[in-house]
């Protein structure tokens, strides 16, 4: 069993954490969802009624008054999809960014393994999408009976999806303990990164797509959150299998990236203790 | 992957250990100041540690002095696991309890009980362990009725204790403390020691670290002593502690003066002398005789309030006793004498030291220390006593039916 720091110089990462500190991580979960829901008073509601007003707003702005998303099909069920997977990754990295240095006092103190640490804030966000399916998946299986045949899909993809954030956080957070202002450089790159997501726009009904194909792939490809928004999407509102590329790239980005953060944390882990 | 030693629960073996940080020069912790400012150098290379060797039987009350910046806090982070030695090899086995900085990982928010369980789990413990020990831990820390209170409104006492209380009950197989076990009041101090003293009858190993010398003789067994990040003294605690205390004196004057907060104020002890009853200087003497040690000291600068202790062990090194005298004035370049007068030969028979120690202010440094000052040699007066030291009684015999003996 790996006991402290100097048994996991490894290269490979390790998954030792799940297994050896199980309880520690469901504790750990716990006390994030106990912290966050704590002092308010309608708790749960919060996570949906965030998302709903926004969906308001956009389907009014974009849909009532702009006209611009008239092609989209079940406009505001299309933005509340993309704001759940949005929203999700979001919140994840922002609050996993800090949560090593939010943690300081306990990972100076005591050695534990700190991906856990942010592991655990990814987890609890999950609650919030969570929230926004259940009161989407009635629906689209209400208005568009031909999902109940794709539905099951979301669970691989949401579980890819996790992966992503899980990575995600794991480098920012750790790239956090070293420079304090990753948490503020990332905030000022989550507006554009926003709308560079097709969560209020679907990215074939674009003018560009018939003009410039390639430059739509790049917007698909290029930022990893799309395909998870069109794959999401696809399944529990379409009612149709994503392409095999999209397929792929959700199953292998998200994944591979988990690898990648969870070598990062483990690699540095030794240097935490120090830098905070 | 580096190859690890297996290591018995409470065992700890380490071979070569070294420690390097990077001391940051600039307090910059930006990208934007990362980038912008690459060309000055921004770190400078410190050995917190070099070439330690560390050999901890389980069971053993083992004890690490040095000084302030020695490296005794580095070598503890490194056996708690929570970085690694850049060298050599350390394996620590079981699990590691601290007693250092206790309750550091609570949560504000969460009532005494959630912390339990946090707290637990971080050690590594699964929930079904605390729900079994739970009520035990809370007892301890006597906190039965504020366990559902959030700790931010324990008191620091409060806090101390259940901190205290969730290390012990965490099973560890080595435990990491330090002199400042300040949990609670008098009460709950007597009963953490009682609960520490337990666990080592239990077989459990203990890790010591102090500054103070003295609480390490009687804690532990077996020290080490580290200066700049190496070991320079390894052995029986007694010995290590002597060498202690004989580094702090013949150790770089500046460091010693740093402690003291001043100038390197060089302050020595001059001579020692032991004169008899008519005014000569001797160093034979008979039991009881009248007798009195003359202690010259000198100071390059003005000492006011320093403590002097004269001290007196045997050959084999007990104490036989000391004396301080609170409150000297040591004015500056000049000699001075003080004079401890024993009306009566204390010691019975045998060969002793004198040593003599000059300390600061409120004693929180030392400015002189002579060990050996002085070699006495004390012959018994006649045959009806043993021991060490002379008893001084004096008999009396009841006048009525005395028939006392001898």
């Amino acid at each position: 069993m790996a006991t402290n720091a100097a048994a996991r110089s490894a290269a490979w990462p390790s998954f030792g954490w799940i297994t050896g500190y199980s309880d520690l991580l469901v504790t750990l979960v716990r006390r994030e969802v106990r912290v966050r829901y704590k002092a308010s008073a309608l708790g749960l509601v919060w996570s949906l009624v965030y998302p709903l007003a926004m969906m308001a707003v956009y389907t009014l702005v974009f849909s009532v008054l702009w006209k611009s998303a008239g092609d989209i099909p079940h406009y505001p069920l299309f933005v509340l999809a993309g704001l759940g997977v949005w929203g999700f990754f979001q919140a994840s990295v922002q609050v996993g960014t800090g949560s090593l240095v939010g943690n300081a006092d306990l990972i100076k103190k005591v050695w534990f393994p700190r991906e856990l640490v942010v592991a655990a804030t990814v987890l609890a966000q999950t609650i919030s999408i969570g929230v926004i399916l259940a009161i989407l998946i009635p629906l689209d299986l209400f208005i568009v009976p031909e999902t109940v045949k794709t539905m099951v899909l979301a669970i691989p993809i949401l579980a890819a999806l996790i992966c992503l954030a899980l990575g995600f956080s794991w480098i920012t957070a750790t790239a956090n303990v070293f420079f304090r202002d990753v948490e503020h450089l990332l905030a000022v790159l989550f507006l554009p990164w926003f709308f560079l997501t097709p969560v209020l726009y679907s990215l074939d009904l674009l003018p560009a797509a018939v003009q410039h194909p390639w430059l739509i792939d790049l917007l698909r490809y290029g930022n990893p959150v799309t395909p998870y928004v069109e794959g999401l999407r696809a399944v529990i509102l379409e009612g149709t299998v994503p392409g095999a590329s999209l397929f792929a790239y959700m199953f292998l980005v998200g994944p591979a990236l988990a690898l990648v953060g969870l070598s990062v944390v483990q690699r540095f882990e030794d240097r935490l203790a120090i830098e905070l | 992957m580096a190859e690890r030693v297996a290591a018995r629960a409470g065992e700890v073996s380490g071979r070569g250990i070294g420690r390097l940080f990077k001391i940051r020069l600039s307090q910059s912790r930006s990208l934007k100041e990362a980038i912008l400012r690459r060309e000055l150098p921004r770190s400078r290379d410190l050995w917190a540690l070099r070439d330690v060797d560390l050999n901890i039987e389980p069971g053993e009350a083992f004890g690490i002095v040095g000084r302030n910046g020695s490296g005794k806090s580095t070598l503890l982070k490194l056996i708690a696991g929570i970085f690694a030695p850049t060298s050599g090899e350390l394996a620590v086995g079981g699990r590691v309890g601290s007693l250092i900085e206790i309750g550091a990982g609570f949560h504000p928010d969460f009532t005494g009980v959630e912390n339990v369980y946090l707290n637990a789990a971080i050690y590594g413990l699964k929930r079904g362990y605390v729900d079994e020990h739970l009520d035990e831990i809370i007892e301890f820390a006597e906190l039965e009725q504020f366990k559902d209170a959030p700790v931010r409104t324990y008191s620091s006492g409060m806090y101390m204790r259940l901190g205290f209380s969730v290390a012990m009950h965490i099973q560890p197989d080595l435990l990491l403390l330090d002199e400042v076990l300040a949990v609670g009041d008098e009460a709950f101090q007597h009963k953490c020691f009682a609960r520490i003293a337990d666990y080592q009858r239990g077989g459990g190993t203990i890790v010591f670290v102090s500054h103070d010398a003295g609480s390490v003789e009687r804690v532990c067994e077996r020290a080490i002593m580290l200066e700049h990040g190496r070991v320079l003294e390894e052995g029986p605690a007694g010995e290590v502690v002597r060498a202690y205390h004989r580094r702090l004196v013949t150790g770089p004057a500046e460091a010693a003066a740093a402690r003291n907060g001043g100038e390197p104020g060089r302050c020595r002890v001059h001579e020692v002398k032991a004169v008899a009853g008519d005014g000569s200087a001797r160093d034979r003497f008979t039991e009881g005789e009248p007798m009195a040690l003359e202690v010259w000291l000198w100071s390059e600068q003005e000492q006011a309030d320093a403590s002097v202790t004269v001290g007196i062990r045997d050959t084999d090194g007990r104490p036989v006793g000391s004396q301080t005298l609170d409150g000297v004035l040591l004015r500056s370049e000049r000699l001075e004498l003080l004079r401890l007068n024993f009306p009566g030969l204390p010691m019975r028979e045998g060969r002793f030291f004198v040593d003599v120690g000059v300390m600061s202010r409120d004693r929180d440094a030392e400015l002189a220390l002579e060990e050996r000052a002085l070699e006495l040699s004390v012959f018994g007066s006649d045959a009806a006593g043993s021991g060490p030291i002379r008893l001084g009684g004096t008999w009396e015999l009841p006048p009525a039916d005395g028939t006392g003996d001898d």
